[in-house]
Order: structure tokens, then C-alpha cells, then sequence
């Protein structure tokens, strides 16, 4: 069954790309792009290499960095609700990012990136200081709540700097918004090391995921240790959400979906459930990517409201199909 | 104490509880305080004999302008809004069982902000009715409203209250995306007034305003301490309450509906401060456990003396220039709440 | 018309009882009824900081000595306002409309519509309301004098159309009819490209793939100047490394150039309007630059 489904994804992503690359304002076809393989012409090749490759190549890169970072939250925190955005990790990065705009105007893209993997990690670590003060027979819905009240007070701290500060307004709107569009293959460079670090840590704990279900006396007899698992995944998963961050903004409800939609699909293979929620998201990203532009053609709208307008509804419906929440993996 | 411990024995029939009321004469001195302070402060610093003249129309015109038209219904409001947030909290709260549901966790506050927002984007298209305080204000109450008959809805699909705050948090986060999309395609300017909006600001406040939203406001205040029974049932037992029938369901509809006119009060006057109607009614249940009247009372008072409060600090902190009062409510209210929910969860 | 009229009311009823002993203290809560007081020889009590600029833009630094900053020009400081004691407050509803009750408690208060657009009814408008209407309208006279000799000239030589467009960091705006660019250059006589011969204030985040609709026969970009220079610097320079962008017919005859964002778009203001007009010869490069009289009053006695 995984099988099947994995090539059913691969091959949808890799069709998602191809209408990444060529729908927009000025439709491409695939005969163009062959011939530019053989008889290269500088204003088409220019205009794919500017302006639809780093599109095609962001949408998925960043949607299965936020779908794992997702996964992984919800693993450390054994909480099906968890995610990047919901938990304030999201705001929190942005905040810090607007903040450093804000006070340094010119930073460069490197001290983003490492501002943005700061905040990340360190609410990550906050939320984990809350979580412990919060009981096991407490609901589910107390650790996103938290968050909630959390990622509050940092959006009301970055739009009081956007209102002491209008004169960069427009600009930082559109990042806080979540932005594909006008992202260059740079910023995605700027941003893959950290990506590629994640990658190293995830690929060492895929094997120990189910670990995280769990209780820390049982992890400890397996032979493992628990603090330095949770860590792991907490590292990996911030390295994500900042790399992902620091070069579309805050996207939301990619990272609470698709998680849930991949338990759904494989309910039972945990070491599976990695790469098809990085599959699924990076799918989903991109097809939101090319649905920007054409919900308010001819101009682009920003990704952050499409997953928004999408993916709310969606959680909504995904919310109240059952009865209650699967707290059970 | 002592005679905490006799009171809760009889919980129905003392109206304001012994420990209530020294709690409530603080909160009263607190607010008169604040007040005060709020008259006092400002680029021109009048003394408290300048004020009172000033009040009664005896000293220079420029005092008496600033005093009354200026800084008086901007206490108003102030005090307005403050105690609507809170009492808004204190009903969700009590109605949903979740601890920490608010006008702002839930959704009402950014429903009833992206009416708003959306009301400014028609002004500015042309549509000039569309920003009188009037036309926001029933905006603001059809937006808050909105939201709660979405979530009474999904209620109706799954009965559990916390799924159905989590719903109004999944609300308030497309409601933001909205705001934030129709500030990007609309021009310039509309975004920045709507950012104002969206942060809370005291500045427009005005006689004229302030006499529509302390009617408002004084018709909500009586009907809820009318339905102060109603309230400390709910705040016994939900299925107790439920198993009164038909009359609860709708009593719950009625509390539901004047929390979202709280909360269409205060956005339609200061825009979005977060925090009040989070943090204010957990103090009020940490130093007053009993009592609901009293609470109510606590509420309003507590949540008054805080945005008024915040006002101050706003309009002094970066003179001449203002910070928005959510983000000094923000850094009062996070760490207060952060402290007492926690606490409370230790215990 | 219906602000004309309520000034008049206004006017009799106070003009009777007040004795101009002292110089007209105005409040000024927009740039261009800065400007337009500066234009009259008015110097403002208080005034709103300039956008850019600390605190007002450099076309208008030397005339703003000793004026208060009375906050943002979205977010003024009303007890400010009222403690400086102002005979007039001026602004703009756009931007100010919800504390127009307020401020009208303070001074009589007179409201534009809009002030990005119709600049010279704006100018008018603050002209009544300081009882300068025949001066003012000696201003404008002498722009729009001014205005038709460029007429004129620029009719004689080649460059018809002209496209606008400014670099924010990571963003590109087109601007269109109804902004202060789109009136100058309508006035003078100048076409738009197709894209920006529309009725509205501009695009914001113009889409690059669409660079082609920048075409025209002379270009004119601002950059604008906020804290992130260097941003907005480079990404100007990347957009102009484009392929799309060097394949403009306006890119390749070499008609880019960079024009100051206070003076041509943010400042909107009658004397920003004046210094605008005076650099057109040298951004057309007229062959006979035409003479233009200085529109500036003389000193008030």
C-alpha cells in the first residue's frame, strides 16, 4: 500500500512542479521548454530561471520542511494539534525577524536565517517547559492554546513595530503574509544549509519516531535516551521551520494538516508517515503556489492566505469528521 | 479563611462575598486611581486642583478643552472598552469551560476586525456611510456575531466546547489572512488605517461616539448582572445547566449573544486589544473565587482600570508619538497569565 | 463646494469677532497642506513628520524651523494639537476622517478628500480656508503657466509616453492615473503605456513576468527612501539584470531614469510640484530649455 501511494504522490508532485513552471501570467508549454534545452534563448531561459524555477523550487522544498517540522512537533509533544504556526513558532520567528528589520534595516539574509532558527528553537523550548506544567488528563487542545495565547503577544508586538514604522509597511505585510511569489533561488541557498543539517538529524532519528509514543521510563529501558531524542527532533524540526520561514515568511496550516492527512493515509507504518507528509507537503505547497496566481488575476496573492482560505476549512471538516480527536497513533 | 469557608457553604445566597469585598473596594480604588492618573497625564501636566476646575468649567478654555473633550472620553472609552473585554472573557470563559477563551482566542474580536477592515476598504471604494461609527460598530457586532453562529454550528456537529474554542482559533487565523489580503490589494493608506485598528487605539474617542457605545454598554451591563443566576449555574455544571431543558439552551444563546455585543463594543471603539478579556478574568477568579455578581463587578472594574492603564502608558511612553494600547496590554497581560494559569495548573 | 460653503459660515461668524493681532497659527496634518501653507507664506505651528526625513523632507527643511512635530501623519497627538492653540487644523479625511469630531472641538478643521490626488483643488481648498484664495490661485496660475510652456515644448520632441514605476526592497509599484505623477504627466501633455492609462492610484506588487507592460518611451523609477537603501538598491539592480527588463524598448534607447521619490510621489505638495516641474527640461533633455518664471510669492511684510 505504501508503495502505491508513494508513487501516486511522487508522480502528483512532480505534475504540481511541471504546472508550477508553466502557468502564471504568461503561459509556457512543455514544447517550449524542450526546445530550450536544445536551442537556448536567452530571454526565455532567462525568464524561466528568474521567475518559475524558484517558484518550482521553493513551493516544495519549503511545504515539506513545514509538513516534517509539523510531524515532529507533533511527535515531541505527543499532541495531534501541534504545529509550527499554531504554537506561536511561526510568530515567534517573524517577530524577531520584523524586530531585527526594524532596528537594523539592511541585515543581511544570513543573520535572518539565524535570527528566525533562534526564535524557532527557543519557543520550541518554551512550549516544552509549558507542556511539563500541563497534566497528561488535561485535553489536547491546552498546549495549541497556549501557543495561541503566546504567538498573541508576538503578533501584537510586530504590528506595533509596523505601525511605528510605515514607511516599510507594504513590504513587510506581504512577508508576514507568507510569499512565494518574488522569492529568488538565492534566499533558497541562503536558507539550505540549515535544511540540509535537518536532513542529517532526520534521517538519524527516522528509525526511533515511534519512540516518541512512548513514555520516557520505556524509552530509557529500550536502551535510548529520551531528553536527547526530544532534542533531536526539536533541533530538526527548528532548523526546518526557521530555513522554511526565513525565505517564504510564515506559512500556516501546512504544517497542522498535513501531518494529520498522512496519520490518515498510513495509519500504521510511523517510519513511512515521514516522507509521505513531506511528500504531501511539498504537493500541497505547490499546488496553493499555483493557485495564487490565478485567484485574483492578474496579480499574485500571497500563498499564507490561500493556505489560510484552503487549509482552515479543511482542518475545520478534518476536526469534526469524528467524533473526537484521534489521540491514538 | 474563616469566613471564606462559611460563605461557600452558602454560595447562592450572599451576593458579594466577604473576601469579594475587600477585593472589590481594591479594584475600586485601583480604577479611581488610574483614572486620576489618566486625567493628569499628558503633554500638558495638570495638577489634580487644575483638573477639578477644569471639570467644572472655571479655569482657561485651553484646560477645560483638554480636559473634558480630550482626555475625559478617552478615559471613557478607555474604561468602556476595558470593562467590555472583560466581561465578554468572563461569559466565554464561563459558558465554554475552557480556561482560556477570550474575544481574541476565539475569534470574535478578529471577525468582528475584518468586517471592520472590510468596511473601510468599501469607504474607500467609494461608499462614504461605510465609516461612520455607527455603520462599524453594527459591523463589528454582525462580524462577532458571524463567528458565533459558525461556531455554534460546528457545536451542533460535535458537542465538546474545547474543540469548538480551537474552531474559533482555526476562525480568527483565516479572518487574519483575510485582513491581511485585503490590506495588501487595497492602497496604502487603508492599510495603514487599518493596521491602527488592528493594534487599538484610543485616539478616536469623542463625546458623540462615547454616548452611543455607554448606551450600548450600560444595556449589556444591566442584562447580564440580571442574568447572574444563569451564569453561576453554567459555572457549576454544564450538564446540570443542560438538563434544564429548552429555557437553558436558550439562556446559553442569550449569554453568547451579549458577550459578542461586548466584544462589538469594544472593537467598534478601540479596535483589537488582546489580553483583557484573557488575563482580567483570571485574576478576578484567583481573588474573588465566589460570587458571581461580585465577580461581574470585579471584572468590569479590573478590566476597566487595565486598558485605561495601558492608555497611559501608550500615550506617555513615546511622547509625541503613540504606541498602540494591545501591545502595552500584551506585555502586562502575557506575563500575568502565563504566571496564574500556571500556577493554577500546579495546584 | 459643500467645504466652501461651511467655511463662509464659519468666516462670518468669527471673522467678525476676531482680529488677526497676531499671524494665523495653523496646524497642518498632511504634507501638501504643509506645503501649501509654506506656499502662501504661512509657516505652521505644528505639523505632522514627514514621511522620510527627519523630521520633514529636505525640499522643505529650511522653512520648518521652530515647528512642532505633532506626531505620525496617521496617528497625530491631539493634546499636542490643541495645547499649541491653532486657528485652523488642516488634513485629509483619507487619512484622518475619525478624529475629524475631535480636532473640529480644537480649531475649525478643514478636510481634502483625498490627498494623493487633485493636488491643485487641494491646494485651492487650503488656500480658502486661510482666506488666501486670490494668492493662492496667483500660484497656480503661475504653475499652470508654467505647466503649458512645458506643454509646449515637450509636444516638439519625440518622447511621447511615459511609465512610472518605483523599487521598493523586494517590490516593484506601478503607478497609474490618479496619483500625483499621473496628474503631472497628464497635464503635460504626456501619454501612458496601456497598463498604467487606468483610472486607479497604482499597482502594488507588480508582478514581474508582466515587465513587458513597462514599455514605453521614457521610464522614470524611484527608489524609495526608506531605512533599507541597500535592499532596495539591489533589488533594483537584479531586476534590472532581467532579460525581460533589457529587452524594453525604453531600456534599450538608454530613456531610465531615476527620479527623486519626495519631490515626484510622496510629497504631493504644491512646492514639491514646482521643483518637479523645473527638472523636466533636463530629464528630456529639451534642446531649448524654455524659461520659467519663479512661481515663489514675495516676502510677506
Amino acid at each position: 500500500m505504501p508503495r502505491r501511494l508513494f508513487f501516486g504522490l511522487a508522480g502528483s508532485l512532480v505534475l504540481a512542479a511541471l504546472a508550477s513552471l508553466l502557468t502564471g501570467y504568461r503561459w509556457l508549454s512543455p514544447v517550449q521548454i524542450f526546445h530550450l534545452m536544445s536551442a537556448p534563448d536567452p530571454a526565455l531561459s532567462s525568464f524561466v530561471l528568474e521567475y518559475r524555477l524558484p517558484r518550482m523550487l521553493i513551493a516544495p522544498i519549503c511545504g515539506a520542511a513545514l509538513a516534517v517540522a509539523g510531524l515532529l512537533l507533533q511527535s515531541v509533544t505527543r499532541n495531534p494539534l501541534a504545529a509550527p504556526d499554531i504554537l506561536g513558532i511561526n510568530a515567534a520567528a517573524s517577530m524577531c525577524v520584523v524586530l531585527a528589520l526594524f532596528f537594523i534595516p539592511d541585515l543581511a539574509l544570513s543573520w535572518l536565517n539565524l535570527l528566525a532558527f533562534l526564535a524557532a528553537v527557543g519557543m520550541t523550548c518554551l512550549l516544552l517547559l509549558m507542556l511539563r506544567q500541563i497534566d497528561e488528563r488535561d485535553s489536547v487542545l491546552r498546549l495549541p492554546l497556549l501557543g495561541t495565547v503566546l504567538s498573541l503577544l508576538f503578533s501584537s508586538v510586530t504590528q506595533t513595530v509596523l505601525t511605528l514604522d510605515p514607511a516599510t509597511q507594504d513590504q513587510a505585510l506581504s512577508w508576514l503574509t507568507g510569499n512565494i511569489a518574488g522569492r529568488s533561488v538565492a534566499q533558497l541557498i541562503a536558507a539550505l544549509p540549515w535544511l540540509l543539517v535537518a536532513l542529517v538529524l532526520i534521517v538519524r532519528l527516522l528509525p526511533r519516531l515511534d519512540l516518541f509514543y512512548l513514555g520516557d521510563t520505556q524509552i530509557s529501558a529500550l536502551g535510548f535516551h529520551p531528553g536527547r531524542l526530544r532534542l533531536m527532533a526539536i533541533l530538526a524540526g527548528s532548523l526546518l521551520v526557521a530555513g522554511a520561514v526565513s525565505v517564504v515568511g510564515p506559512i500556516g496550516f501546512i504544517g497542522l494538516l498535513i501531518p494529520r492527512m498522512a496519520h490518515f493515509l498510513v495509519p500504521h507504518h510511523h517510519r513511512v508517515r515521514l516522507p509521505v507528509a513531506a511528500l504531501l507537503g511539498a504537493l500541497a505547497l505547490t499546488l496553493a503556489d499555483v493557485l495564487a496566481r490565478f485567484i485574483l488575476f492578474p496579480e499574485d496573492v500571497p500563498v499564507g492566505a490561500v493556505t489560510a482560505f484552503i487549509g482552515g476549512p479543511v482542518l475545520l471538516m478534518l476536526l469534526y469528521r469524528r467524533r473526537r480527536l484521534a489521540y491514538a497513533h | 479563611m474563616h469566613t471564606d469557608r462559611v460563605v461557600r457553604q452558602r454560595f447562592f445566597s450572599g451576593l458579594i462575598p466577604a473576601g469579594c469585598r475587600r477585593f472589590l473596594l481594591l479594584a475600586l480604588l485601583a480604577v479611581s486611581l488610574v483614572m486620576l492618573g489618566a486625567l493628569m497625564t499628558g503633554p500638558l501636566a495638570i495638577p489634580i486642583e487644575g483638573i477639578y476646575r477644569a471639570l467644572q468649567h472655571e479655569t482657561d478654555p485651553l484646560l477645560q478643552l483638554v480636559v473634558n473633550e480630550l482626555r475625559m472620553p478617552r478615559l471613557v472609552l478607555g474604561l468602556i472598552t476595558g470593562a467590555s473585554l472583560a466581561v465578554a472573557g468572563f461569559l466565554l470563559q464561563t459558558l465554554t469551560r475552557v480556561s482560556i477563551a477570550s474575544p481574541a482566542v476565539m475569534g470574535l474580536s478578529d471577525g468582528a476586525g475584518l468586517c471592520v477592515v472590510l468596511a473601510l476598504f468599501l469607504g474607500d471604494r467609494g461608499w462614504e456611510g461605510a465609516t461612520s461609527p455607527w455603520m462599524l460598530a453594527a459591523v463589528a457586532f454582525a462580524g462577532a456575531g458571524l463567528v458565533l453562529l459558525i461556531l455554534r454550528g460546528l457545536f451542533r456537529l460535535d458537542p465538546d466546547l474545547e474543540k469548538m474554542v480551537f474552531s474559533g482559533l482555526v476562525i480568527a487565523a483565516v479572518c487574519k489572512a483575510s485582513i491581511s489580503l485585503l490590506m495588501l490589494i487595497s492602497q496604502s493608506d487603508i492599510a495603514a488605517q487599518a493596521q491602527l485598528w488592528l493594534v487599538g487605539s484610543l485616539a478616536q474617542a469623542n463625546r458623540q461616539l462615547n454616548h452611543y457605545l455607554l448606551g450600548g454598554f450600560i444595556v449589556l451591563c444591566l442584562l447580564t448582572l440580571s442574568a447572574y443566576r444563569q451564569i453561576a449555574l453554567f459555572r457549576i455544571s454544564e450538564s446540570l445547566m443542560m438538563s434544564l431543558g429548552e429555557s437553558a439552551i436558550r439562556q446559553q444563546r442569550f449569554l453568547y449573544a451579549l458577550a459578542a455585543g461586548f466584544t462589538a463594543i469594544a472593537v467598534a471603539g478601540a479596535g483589537q486589544i488582546g489580553f483583557v478579556g484573557l488575563v482580567v478574568p483570571h485574576l478576578v477568579q484567583r481573588l474573588c473565587p465566589r460570587g458571581v455578581p461580585a465577580q461581574l463587578l470585579g471584572n468590569l472594574l479590573c478590566g476597566a482600570a487595565l486598558v485605561v492603564l495601558a492608555d497611559i502608558g501608550a500615550r506617555t511612553l513615546i511622547a509625541p508619538y503613540e504606541l498602540p494600547v494591545g501591545i502595552i496590554t500584551a506585555f502586562i497581560g502575557v506575563p500575568c497569565f502565563l504566571v496564574l494559569y500556571l500556577k493554577r495548573g500546579k495546584q | 463646494m459643500r467645504i466652501a460653503i461651511w467655511l463662509f459660515a464659519m468666516c462670518s461668524a468669527l471673522c467678525s469677532a476676531m482680529i488677526l493681532a497676531h499671524p494665523l497659527r495653523v496646524v497642518t496634518l498632511t504634507n501638501d497642506s504643509t506645503e501649501a501653507m509654506l506656499a502662501l507664506g504661512i509657516t505652521p505651528v505644528g505639523a505632522t513628520r514627514s514621511l522620510l526625513g527627519n523630521p520633514w523632507f529636505p525640499h522643505i527643511t529650511n522653512q520648518m524651523s521652530g515647528v512642532t512635530v505633532v506626531g505620525q501623519e496617521l496617528n497625530p497627538n491631539i493634546e499636542l494639537i490643541a495645547s499649541l492653540k491653532p486657528d485652523l487644523i488642516l488634513g485629509s479625511r483619507q487619512k484622518l476622517g475619525r478624529l475629524k469630531p475631535i480636532l473640529t472641538l480644537i480649531a475649525p478643521t478643514i478636510f481634502v478628500k483625498d490627498n494623493r490626488r487633485q493636488w491643485q483643488q487641494n491646494f485651492m481648498t487650503y488656500a480658502r480656508a486661510v482666506d488666501e484664495a486670490v494668492a493662492g490661485q496667483q500660484r497656480l496660475d503661475c504653475l499652470n503657466t508654467q505647466i503649458n510652456t512645458l506643454k509646449v515644448a515637450l509636444a516638439q520632441q519625440p518622447l511621447k509616453s511615459v511609465s512610472v514605476i518605483r523599487f521598493n526592497p523586494g517590490q516593484v509599484r506601478m503607478y497609474q492615473l490618479d496619483s500625483f505623477t499621473g496628474e503631472l504627466f497628464a497635464a503635460l501633455g504626456l501619454q501612458r503605456p496601456p497598463a498604467q492609462q487606468v483610472h486607479a492610484y497604482g499597482v502594488s506588487n507588480f508582478s514581474r513576468e508582466r515587465i513587458h507592460e513597462l514599455d514605453a518611451d521614457i521610464l522614470f523609477y524611484f527608489t524609495y527612501g526608506t531605512r533599507r537603501q541597500q535592499s532596495t538598491l539591489q533589488y533594483r539592480d537584479s531586476f534590472m539584470r532581467d532579460a525581460s527588463w533589457q529587452q524594453l524598448n525604453v531600456v534599450r534607447q538608454q530613456q531610465v531614469y531615476s527620479i527623486d521619490d519626495v519631490i515626484w510621489n510622496t510629497a504631493n505638495g504644491v512646492l514639491a510640484a514646482e521643483i518637479a516641474l523645473a527638472q523636466i527640461p533636463a530629464l528630456f533633455s529639451l534642446p531649448v530649455p524654455p524659461e520659467l518664471n519663479s512661481c515663489h510669492l514675495p516676502a510677506r511684510p
